[in-house]
């Protein structure tokens, strides 16, 4: 039974059902480096999606309408930042807000700009292209797992190690982080404050705007109501466990499309679907009570610290005094 | 040394900085006139509300002047912001470190200024060698890959110290910077102050330690009330000179509200050997033993951070309870671990000294503020139920009686003024007092009437038998009001003094400064 | 302060209208017109009237169960999942117990909803008073858990027998007795009894707020968390029963739903209402007074919306999006400012004299 489970097949799904928690999750995790918790992305992402598929369907092609899902949640995140920001609104109560307001307002443009009834799906939109990459076929076990797969799916992880670097190594990462951890720094060497904050929701717009996309585009050009099914809320998840941390958000990610794929095979098992369905959410919670725990046993490494350092640095001196 | 011929790197003319307010305006530097001699160390010292921090966030740009100009090598200069302030060449090291705990050293060195590479990444390399140059050339010696929030306060403060060389400062302002310090982490801070000084840099530091000041200072300016007072050299004057300069020598002049009276009764309040340690390891207060008994008011003079806050926040249950050590005693209950909920329930009233933080609720009615605390006592309560008919006719006594000024018990207590929002405060916790009241800046920011009227309340319920710890750092209220004053200086107390004694105006200037301490 | 709470509410209103407004005209609509169609259908003649108090009754509710919460400073997202277990447990209860008066079933219906209500919340309640574990996260995700308990719980064991084999297999449970009804007030419309309910859960909340001890530390720990410590108020045990009761009231709803309308379980009964109840609690400010208005006002919406989509063009999403902008608006504080400069200025002349 147990390689129903552990297969080739689930690992693939796996990897497919966390690109859209990565990309979300990781546009979280930049947000909350600078010292932003959002908790719309759930909305953002239905954003992506629904222009996504009017995109693709309106100028017949899949990447126009990626890109224009892009924009748009670009736009749809600097509004819901500059409420909070410029209006200094409670950001959990707007966060909430914004998700409402995406649910209806793509509800609107369905019914009325579109004339569709609860889903929109036009059997001409193209979907994203697969792309077969003949190099990937010579790689062991993951080869034939990543390839034929659209583009987003490889910018995904790709950009795990794009926003790793834009994080940590550029300039823009380090004042992006400055905000979060101490915006006086910013303002006591007399730079910009909120336009970091800014750029952070931007780029939380266009991973969400990406994740929605493929969401809609991968395997129908389809858009329904409420597609994003909780998603976005996993994502806020995988960013409170990590802290924002990229890495450890990405693991996250991929620890819960895991956990779904294995909840899929388990279905066809036999086991309801419900309890199935409830794995990311348990988890989620048991990630919270586990970072309860890992605070204090941090806390308590750090003073474990602090008295080796003296220990090693009176080990030091002496050996300075002797060595003499 | 040839600095007959120094010029000035640094000209105050005519500065004045008021903050604007409908009743109570607060002039907080009049008229300042100071000149900086380049290359000096220059320590500016003076009690609370002198106008010291004022001026250097003037210097900083965290302020703009009401009046008057600066100047800088002679050229005038309109210092509105840090960046200005910074690219002008004044470079300042907070008390509060502005620095990101989890970047590192070198990373926070260059912080603003990062060198990139030819990808347009950061340059960690070139950032650490800066780093080990600067640290080098100044003989600031840290490891510039160490993370900010595995250092320790001392190298937090080289850290500091190092940003600004970096930026090119040629000025530094320092606030207070042995504040954290050990005394032997003090020693080696004024060694870099000699190396920045052989080096042509000038500094001007703030501080209230006499001690530090004859060890360090070339001149001194000494600020009172928001003017100068004095000028000296160092070699001009003592430390003593400066102790009575900096309280000022009309200290004779304070009239005595209080005459000690014959007995005094029992301990309500007694601490021994009380020592606090904060969230950062700082030892805040050192073996504190104190008593307080009924009918004295016991003032607790010194200059603010030298511990006073930690002592009446430890007495109130709001530290953290873990790091402390030593016994509090009320009533001969042991309430030293006690939180704040069984504070309140045993009737200490606690006056506190942040007022819109901890002392009333900003968004509140004035009706909604005055009955905290009182809602739970049995004579205003019904069961589960508040009794607002009564405490409706109680807190109309505390407006009459404390002539508290507002446009209705409904109204919001912001829309009163800072004096009538204390009165208030005053109202509520000494209601709420059974017998001993503790107290911190009891007066502060209130208009004079309202301080007449609080302090007769203080000294009332002293008659009428309570206890009260007045800590303040108005050196006029403490005078005129205890019956017996201890002095606090780096978290211990370093001496008691009787105000109807003769010259006792001295031995507490000398103790605030740091200069004398008995036993 | 109610006057300062109905103020915003009235002008992130206007300006909501506004914006909404110009999606109506973008649907070919003439958005007077819309509006007088939202209005008629919901007020104008004795059914619309009825329904609108039907639909306004659960936003009562549910605000009353998220303002006590809420205005703790505690962001309880678990309301949701309580009205649905707290629905099940009152169809259980009301199918299975014969032969109870009416007031003892109901009344037992409504405490186990309860009940089941507090348990359930008490993790995520524990969690955050005394770990200071996020709630925005721990009350959501017990949501969806509850949710998804329900039903497997209701397709697995407590399914209704005349469903199985039926073409339309719902996720249902059986009907309830009769004695566990709660009688509705104009039949056929659906309004019933619970408004008498959620109007006593009100006067309770007001009297809770205004006149009792706790009620005071509570809204003081909302308010200034800071001055409630220094004011000796116990911080972990307010906000842990403040989710408590919370919760307990969101069951209380789901047993009115299920109990004076849908005399069953029917999974999905809800539909979003301790969401939007949420949302009228924000609307109201945390105000009793003020939140009866809003949940009028959404009940104004609910029921209007179905006319005005019938009569014009204009789709139901067109006021759930007025409905966000109101809530997104509303919390903008720097936003209402300017009004707030003038209403200083006002009160320190006052003050002078």
């Amino acid at each position: 039974m147990l390689d129903v489970i552990f297969n080739e097949h689930t690992l693939k799904t796996a990897m497919v059902l966390t690109i859209p928690l990565l990309l979300a999750g990781m546009g979280g995790a930049v947000c909350i480096k600078a010292g932003f918790f959002n908790i719309a992305l759930e909305g953002y992402m239905l954003i992506g999606a629904f222009f996504s598929v009017l995109g693709t369907y309106t100028f017949n092609n899949s990447l126009v309408g990626t890109l224009i899902a892009v924009v748009t949640t670009i736009i749809y995140a600097l509004l819901n930042g500059m409420i909070v920001f410029k209006f200094k609104a409670n950001e959990i109560i707007v966060g909430f807000g914004f998700n409402m307001l995406a649910i209806s307002l793509t509800g609107w443009m369905l019914t009325t700009v579109i004339g569709g009834k609860g889903l929109f799906y036009n059997p001409s939109t193209p979907k994203l292209v697969k792309m077969n990459i003949p190099l990937l076929d010579n790689v062991p076990i993951l080869g034939s797992i990543i390839n034929n797969q659209n583009i987003i799916f490889h910018l995904g992880w790709i950009f795990i190690i794009v926003l790793y670097v834009l994080i940590y190594k550029t300039k823009l990462g380090y004042r992006i982080r400055a905000m979060g951890e101490n915006p006086k720094v910013l303002k006591a060497s007399g730079q910009r404050m909120d336009f970091y904050k800014y750029i952070a929701v931007a780029i939380s717009g266009a991973l969400c705007g990406l994740a929605g996309s493929f969401i809609a585009l991968s395997d129908l050009a389809l858009f329904t109501e409420n597609m994003i099914a909780g998603r976005g809320f996993i994502a806020v998840t995988t960013v409170i466990f990590s802290n924002g941390y990229i890495p450890i958000t990405a693991l996250a990610s991929f620890l819960f499309g895991v956990a779904h794929s294995i909840g899929i095979q388990l279905q066809g098992i036999g086991i309801p679907s419900e309890f199935v369905q409830m794995t990311p959410y348990i988890l989620t919670v048991l990630f919270l009570i586990l970072s309860i725990k890992t605070d204090s046993i941090k806390k308590k490494n750090q003073k474990k610290n602090q008295k080796k350092s003296l220990y090693r640095g009176g080990l030091q001196l002496l050996q300075r005094l002797f060595l003499q | 040394m040839g600095d007959v011929m120094k010029k000035n790197i640094l000209e105050l003319k005519n500065i004045s900085k008021i903050f604007p307010h409908p009743e109570n305006p607060v002039v907080a530097n009049n008229k300042v006139n100071m000149e900086i001699r380049e290359g000096e160390i220059h320590a500016i010292i003076g009690e609370n509300g002198a106008g010291k921090s004022t001026l250097m966030n003037l210097l900083y740009g965290n302020l703009t002047p009401t009046e008057g100009s600066i100047f800088f090598r002679g050229e005038k200069v309109e210092i509105d912001n840090p960046g200005t302030a910074i690219s002008t060449g004044i470079g300042m090291v907070h008390q509060h470190f502005n620095l990101i705990p989890s970047f590192t050293v070198a990373e926070n060195l260059v912080f603003g200024f990062e060198p990139t590479n030819k990808c347009g990444l950061v340059d960690l390399k070139r950032a650490k060698k800066i780093t080990r140059e600067i640290s080098e050339k100044n003989k600031l010696f840290i490891d510039p890959e160490k993370k900010v929030k595995d250092c320790v306060l001392s190298e937090k403060q080289k850290i500091e110290i190092l940003k600004i060389l970096f930026y090119g400062a040629e000025v530094l302002i320092f606030d207070e910077p042995t504040a954290v310090l050990t005394p032997q982490k003090t020693k080696e801070l004024f060694n870099v102050f000699f190396e920045l000084k052989k080096k042509g840099k000038t500094i001007i530091f703030i501080t209230h330690k006499l001690k530090e000041v004859m060890d360090v200072a070339d001149r001194i300016t000494v600020m009172r009330k928001g003017e100068i007072v004095n000028v000296v050299g160092k070699a001009s004057t003592s430390k003593e000179e400066l102790a009575s300069m900096m309280v000022g020598r009309d200290i004779k002049l304070i009239k005595r509200k209080i005459k000690n009276p014959e007995n005094f009764g029992k301990d309500i309040l007694r601490i021994n050997n009380l020592s606090y340690q904060d969230d950062y390891n700082i030892k805040r207060l050192s073996n504190v033993s104190l008593s307080v008994k009924s009918g004295e008011i016991v003032g607790i003079a010194g200059v603010g951070g030298n511990g006073q806050k930690e002592l009446i926040e430890s007495i109130a249950g709001l530290n953290n309870k873990k790091n402390i050590s030593g016994s509090i005693e009320y009533n001969n209950i042991d309430i030293t671990h006690y939180n704040s909920t069984k504070i309140r329930n045993h009737k200490i009233g606690y006056i506190t000294g942040d007022r819109f933080s901890k002392g009333v609720c900003g968004s509140s009615s004035v009706y909604e503020n005055l009955i905290m605390g009182i809602h739970n006592d049995d004579a205003y309560r019904k069961g589960i139920f508040i009794n607002h008919n009564k405490l409706d006719e109680l807190t109309n006594s505390f407006i009459e009686d404390y002539e508290i000024k507002l446009p209705s018990k409904d109204s919001i207590i912001t829309s009163l003024s800072g004096g009538n929002v204390q009165k208030c405060i005053f109202a509520r916790e000494i209601f709420n007092a059974k017998e001993l009241i503790i107290t911190e800046e009891p007066t502060r920011g209130v208009d004079i009437g309202a301080i007449e009227f609080i302090h007769e309340q203080l000294i009332s319920k002293s008659k009428d038998g309570y206890g009260v710890l007045l800590v303040s750092t108005d050196l006029d209220e403490i005078i005129s009001l205890s019956t017996k004053i201890l002095v606090i200086y780096c978290g211990r107390i370093v001496g008691i003094v009787n105000p109807e004694e003769e010259g006792f105006e001295n031995k507490i200037a000398l103790m605030m400064g740091g200069v004398e301490s008995v036993g | 302060m109610k006057k300062r709470g109905l103020d915003r509410l009235l002008i992130a209103l206007g300006l909501a209208l506004c914006i909404t407004g110009i999606f109506i005209a973008l649907s070919g609509e003439n958005p007077l017109n819309a509006y007088y169609q939202l209005i008629k259908g919901a007020l104008w003649g004795r059914s619309n009237l009825i329904t609108t108090l039907r639909w306004s009754v659960p936003y009562l509710i549910a605000s009353i169960a998220a303002a006590v919460s809420f205005k703790a400073g505690v962001f309880n997202l678990g309301i949701e999942g309580c009205v649905y277990l707290g629905g099940l447990t009152a169809a259980l209860i009301g199918a299975y117990f014969q032969g109870l008066p009416p007031l003892i079933h109901i009344s037992l219906a409504i405490f186990g909803a309860m009940v089941v209500s507090a348990l359930w919340l008490s993790i995520p309640a524990y969690l955050k008073a005394y770990h200071n574990v996020n709630e925005v996260i721990t009350t959501w995700m017990f949501t969806y858990i509850a949710i998804l308990l329900c039903q497997y719980l209701v397709r697995n064991i407590f399914f209704d027998p005349t469903d199985i084999g039926s073409a339309a297999q719902q996720v249902r449970t059986p009907y309830i007795m009769e004695a566990a009804k709660l009688k509705q007030l104009f039949p056929p419309y659906q309004l019933n009894f619970s408004i008498f309910i959620g109007i006593t859960l009100m006067i309770i909340f007001y009297i809770f707020i205004k006149k009792t001890r706790s009620g005071y530390d509570l809204s003081m720990l909302g308010t200034c968390p800071n001055f409630a410590k220094y004011g000796g108020i116990n911080i972990e045990k307010t906000q842990f029963y403040a989710i408590l009761v919370s919760g307990s009231i969101g069951g209380i709803l789901g047993a009115c739903e299920v109990l004076g309308v849908h005399h069953r379980y029917i999974h999905g009964f809800s539909n979003d209402l301790a969401t939007l109840g949420i949302m009228v609690a924000l609307m109201g400010r945390l105000n009793p007074v003020s939140m009866a208005i809003a949940a009028l006002f959404m009940g104004i919406m609910q029921n209007g919306a179905r006319a005005m989509s019938r009569v014009t063009n204009v789709s139901l999403d067109t006021v759930l999006i007025m409905i966000a902008l109101v809530v997104i608006l509303i919390s903008a504080e720097e936003f209402f400012e300017i009004f707030k400069i003038r209403q200083r200025v006002k009160q320190s002349k006052k003050g002078e004299s």
